[in-house]
């Protein structure tokens, strides 16, 4: 057995009994790792720990990991900056029972970070780069606040919009005229897992207690994608990365990975396993690979899909 | 300001500050200390999922205290806010939807609301709550606050449930899978301070009948909110809550549409119609007499609860600053004392002296008002006697004479232990007598004589652990039997050992040997019952009975325990509870636990009850005796089978199983209960044969147990008892135990099970040093017995089996060798 998992480890492609996979990252179920992302260029992958406590980033080149932090939460809900250099997240941490939270900007090379506010103890939305990652907008229950980045403008990507749950409606905000554009997709309904699509046309989400939708960024186009979780858009913004979850309400009981056209079309279930809980999907830079993890074992893998 | 003025001004502020603090002390006022703190409420599951005893789900119950719990700190408190992650039964919300929002959220503190199940003995019923642990025995996740959480709560939740509890403790610890993260996903996934709490069993009937009441689900979640404030450090407000349970006192059920008054605010408990109509079609199934008063001054207040058909009650309670004032009633009926029944019945008759009048009234009643109004006619000296807490009367008939009519009258003046008249002719007035005639009968000189053998004279291919079963056409003298009766094993002239027990039932005698050791393979036994034995007026057989039988080598082994019982019958509704269930008169069938009747060839502790009466008025008659839990499961390949003490009625009997679609039900062809005592009732699925009752007449798996069905033949016995026990699927087949080798071991040993993990077949083997009765047991993760594997005498030897986990569903078993003087237990895992 044990020739046997060094043999994987050295080829790196595991065989599961429904498709191929290579294995990027070894954790374990005693110090798994989550939430994979891939730098915009493709040379690292970022992912976090047991309870998204800390960042740690792959060297793809080097084949080795590094920390950035242990911070509480600073593994869920970060971004890379565009030019693969910088790491956006929020972070909190506890004193007595009371939690406080602030952003904070990681360094990928440095590690140093950039304290962009104070820590707060109400922060109920996650820190997104706007301006060329100049700057960060921090949606807010009152006035949604700006802060500089401490970064030089990336002309080269420019957003158009930025996409944030605000009162139980959809805000999209157009960098263009600063007006917030308000959506109310399903009467009522609360959205999370909110993604807007690379070519800011586009917007998956989550209903909470429903299902996985997609609206274009006037309003227009809602379409029900059916039963889906954790969505991520392809780099082409025409297909839409996910998983479709079973529980039975303490542990998650079944996971797959789903592929599917912006417009509904194409559904497709990419791993179909019945042993194998896989989760938390995105796609590889190039749009040729879904990394994803191994939600038992604690293992982060890559699939082609070519 | 001048310094006079300051002064002023100070003390005016001083005496605001006191009114304050005391004049305002009502619960609803403010409390402050949670600004800049939130928190995000679970109910666990979604829409009707979960579904406990009596149609009630435990997803309702848990959004209901979730609601609670989100108002009570938004409206009392200063908390930033409180999240909650669904507030209706419509959306389906998935655990990820659950965590990923609550962390995006970034709230401080998660908490899940649950109540949990049991799968067999439906009557546990306690709290537990879990916190995330890394690994068994390891320390809570990062960050901490969920095990400070968890202490403080599982005190007071169990307090407010007034139950039973498991404790607080780390979810690892509690399930023992093995791993390093938290095992539960909401303490897994979530960025933030969690946990989990189960609050009762919602398999409980009394609990589940609770958790149906709005306010019960108040009760819970204000256990939870005094949590918060003592989490953080914040004096608990003026309590000023009531609550209590309305009882009937003498049945012990709770009263519906009962009015209860406190300090100027009225309850209602719930009734069929204000609310238990949406969960039984039957208005007198479910109850819960829950009352529940909030913002209650302090003091001592009178309560005040009136019922339909009971007496008023008043009494004064003391609001407590510590916890709730709980103040349960009960209240006595004034229905006036009636006759239930008699033995002999109007007109009967019995043998003085044997026999006795018994006479069953419908309340405790007074003795010496009863013992001053009995007159008997033609006059005989007699006695009485009192049992069932006064409700039952025994008149000794001692000195009746043979071949009279007697009048027994009851007078009106009887009264029961409250003071109300009796009354005789039942028409609901009090005031009016009874009178009972009986004959008595000429004296008995005939012997008793023996009705039906099991296994029957010169059977073969026996079981070699059978229940010896002889049945006789009346009662027997006790004292005149065991000397008498013995089973031989032909080639040796040796006695079999066992346990022999005389059941009396509506006057005939059964004899049931439960053999304790199993009888030798393919050999011949004679069951001798000697001359002598006397029935009850002392007239003895006078010739010798022998029965012939020869054993096989296999015998009936319990492949999976559907329910043996021994954990309560908590699982099964009332008779009454099934809309399918016709033809009965409710207030006398039911169904209860019984430590009396058992079936020892398992060495059982506990069977089930089932008292039925039937309503011959009717055309058509079902007793749908159901079993809530969905598992286990199996297929066909599999003997359903159940331990069941008969009455010789010759009414039927019928099992009753689940297929996977809904609605669809196939049943075992009737047996007619022609047996007296103890017998094995076998339904062989392998073989396909079905009745008719709702289905297509096909098996198809998998399979549930659903119910024991019985149904009635006019002109049968209308009233009577039956008894359960060890309900199984089994195997027919020789031992699998095989015996490894010709060493004797030196000591007891259990070995690992090989291989382990394992699908779906594994090896156990076990080493017995000397001849021991041998138990080899399989239990799942909370101690609930799976499967018996050998339950046997066995020599000295070392020993394996095999044990077959087809019908089980992966994870973690532990299977413990049981002897004498030996007991232990190993770990095993399943994985399919």
């Amino acid at each position: 057995m044990k020739k046997l998992f060094l043999l994987l480890i050295v080829l790196s492609i595991v065989v599961f009994p429904q498709y191929k996979a290579q294995l990027i990252i070894n954790g374990t179920p005693e110090a798994a790792v989550i939430n994979p992302q891939y730098s915009p260029d493709g040379s690292k992958i970022a992912y976090s720990k047991s309870g998204y406590q800390g960042l740690w980033i792959y060297d793809l080149n080097k084949n080795s990991s590094t920390q950035l932090t242990d911070e509480l939460a600073a593994g869920f809900g970060y971004q890379w900056s565009s030019d693969s250099k910088s790491i956006l997240t929020r972070v909190a941490k506890y004193e007595d029972v009371k939690r406080y939270n602030a952003v904070k900007i990681f360094d990928v090379e440095t590690k140093n970070s950039n304290q962009l506010n104070d820590y707060k103890t109400m922060m109920p939305y996650l820190p997104q780069w706007t301006d060329g990652n100049s700057k960060v907008y921090l949606p807010a229950k009152g006035v949604n606040e700006i802060y500089n980045s401490g970064l030089e403008k990336n002309s080269t990507s420019l957003n158009k919009y930025l996409v944030f749950e605000k009162g139980n409606k959809l805000n999209v905000l157009d960098l263009s005229t600063n007006n917030i554009n308000i959506i109310e997709p399903i009467k009522g309904a609360e959205y999370i897992n909110i993604s807007l699509s690379p070519d800011q046309t586009k917007i998956v989400f989550e209903v909470m207690g429903g299902n996985l939708y997609k609206i274009n960024v006037d309003g227009s186009g809602l379409t029900d994608l059916g039963k889906g979780n954790r969505p991520k858009w392809s780099p082409d913004s025409k297909r839409i990365v996910y998983v479709i979850t079973e529980d039975n309400g303490y542990e998650i009981t079944s996971s797959d990975i789903y592929l599917i056209n912006a417009d509904g079309s194409g559904k497709v279930n990419l791993t179909n396993s019945d042993t194998i809980i896989e989760m938390t999907p995105s796609f590889s830079p190039d749009g040729k690979s879904i990394l994803f993890e191994n939600y038992l074992e604690g293992s982060i893998y890559l699939m082609s899909i070519e | 300001m001048k310094k006079s003025n300051l002064k002023l001004f100070t003390i005016i502020h001083l005496i605001l500050f006191i009114f304050l603090l005391t004049g305002t002390q009502s619960f609803s006022q403010q409390v402050t200390g949670l600004a800049g703190w939130n928190i995000y409420i679970d109910p666990g599951h979604s829409r009707n999922e979960n579904m406990g005893i009596y149609n009630y789900s435990e997803a309702e119950k848990n959004l209901g205290v979730g609601l609670n719990l989100r108002q009570m700190l938004l409206d009392w408190t200063d908390i930033d806010t409180a999240y909650i992650c669904r507030t209706d039964n419509q959306v389906n919300v998935s655990l990820t939807q659950r965590t990923d929002q609550a962390n995006s959220l970034g709230a401080a503190h998660y908490h899940s609301i649950h109540s949990d199940a049991a799968t067999m003995g439906g009557s546990a019923n306690s709290t537990l709550i879990m916190w995330g642990q890394l690994g068994i025995g390891g320390p809570e996740k990062t960050p901490h606050g969920g095990k400070k959480m968890s202490n403080i709560m599982i005190g007071l939740l169990t307090a407010g449930m007034r139950t039973n509890t498991r404790g607080a403790m780390g979810d690892r610890d509690f399930y023992q899978v093995a791993g390093s993260l938290p095992y539960l996903h909401v303490n897994r996934e979530t960025i933030m301070a969690s946990e989990l709490s189960e609050a009762g069993f919602h398999t409980n009937p009394t609990q589940n009948q609770l958790n149906m009441n709005a306010k019960w689900k108040r009760l819970e979640a204000k256990t939870m909110f005094w949590t918060i404030l003592r989490y953080h450090n914040i004096a608990r407000p003026f309590v000023g809550t009531a609550a209590g349970i309305v009882k009937d006192q003498e049945s012990g059920l709770a009263v519906n549409g009962a009015i209860v008054s406190l300090d100027g605010q009225v309850d209602t408990t719930d009734t069929y119609s204000s609310l238990f109509h949406l969960y039984s079609n039957d208005p007198e199934l479910l109850r819960n007499g829950f009352y529940y008063f909030e913002n209650v001054s302090p003091g001592t207040h009178q309560l005040q609860v009136s019922a339909p058909g009971f007496d008023p009650y008043t009494v004064n309670i003391t609001m407590q600053d510590t916890f709730f004032t709980f103040k349960d009633v009960n209240l006595i009926s004034t229905i006036p004392p009636t006759i239930v029944s008699t033995t002999p019945a109007q007109n009967d008759s019995l043998y003085p002296g044997i026999e006795n009048v018994v006479i069953y009234f419908s309340r405790p009643m007074d003795k010496t008002s009863v013992a001053s109004n009995i007159t008997i006619t033609p006059t005989a000296s007699y006695t009485l006697s009192w049992s069932n807490n006064d409700k039952t009367l025994t008149i000794k008939t001692d000195n009746f004479n043979f071949v009279t009519q007697y009048d027994i009258t009851i007078g009106g003046n009887a009264k029961d232990k409250y003071g109300h008249l009796f009354d005789g002719d039942g028409n609901g007035i009090g005031g009016d007598p009874f009178t009972l005639t009986i004959m008595t009968k000429h004296p008995d000189l005939t012997a008793p004589s023996i009705t039906d053998v099991y296994p029957h004279a010169n059977a073969t291919n026996v079981e070699y652990r059978p229940v010896l079963n002889i049945a006789f056409d009346e009662l027997l003298k006790t004292s005149t039997i065991s000397s008498r009766f013995k089973v031989v094993r032909n080639s040796t002239q040796t006695n079999a050992a066992g346990i022999l027990k005389h059941y009396a039932i509506d006057g005939r005698s059964v004899l049931n040997f439960f053999v304790s050791t199993p009888l030798a393979e393919n050999e011949t036994y004679t069951i001798k019952i000697q001359a002598g034995i006397e029935d009850i007026f002392g007239n003895p057989t006078t010739e010798d009975h022998n029965y012939e039988f020869t054993t096989s080598n296999s015998n009936y082994f319990a492949e999976t325990i559907i329910d043996n019982f021994e954990a309560g019958v908590g699982n099964w509704w009332q008779p009454g509870g099934s809309g399918s269930t016709t033809g009965i008169l409710p207030l006398t069938t039911n169904m209860a636990l019984s430590t009396a009747i058992l079936n020892l060839n398992t060495a059982s502790t506990k069977s089930m009850q089932l008292n039925y009466d039937w309503d011959v008025a009717a055309s058509a008659w079902l007793i749908r005796e159901y079993f809530t839990p969905s598992t286990p499961t199996f297929g066909t390949n599999t003997i359903l089978q159940v331990f069941m003490f008969g009455d010789g009625s010759n009414n039927k009997f019928r099992f009753a199983v689940r297929e996977t679609a809904p609605g669809n039900f196939e049943v075992s062809p009737w047996y007619d209960i022609n047996w007296l005592g103890w017998k094995l009732i076998s339904w062989d699925l392998s073989q396909g044969q079905t009745g008719n009752w709702i289905g297509n007449n096909v098996l198809e798996p998998p399979l549930k147990f659903d119910s024991f069905q019985l149904t009635y033949t006019p002109g049968n016995k209308s009233t009577s008892t039956v008894y359960f026990d060890d309900l199984r699927t089994a195997f027919f087949a020789p031992s699998d135990v095989e015996i490894e080798d010709g060493i004797t071991p030196t000591e007891f040993v259990l070995q690992q099970n090989y291989p382990n993990p394992f699908n779906p077949v594994t090896q156990i083997k076990f080493s017995v040093p000397l001849s021991s009765n041998v138990k080899l047991i399989v239990t799942d993760i909370l101690g609930r017995e799976i499967a018996i594997l050998i339950n046997d005498e066995l020599a000295a030897g070392n020993y394996n089996v095999n044990f077959d986990a087809n019908n089980l569903s992966s994870g973690v078993y532990f299977y413990t060798l049981i002897t004498d003087n030996f007991k232990q237990s190993k770990k095993m895992i399943l994985m399919k």
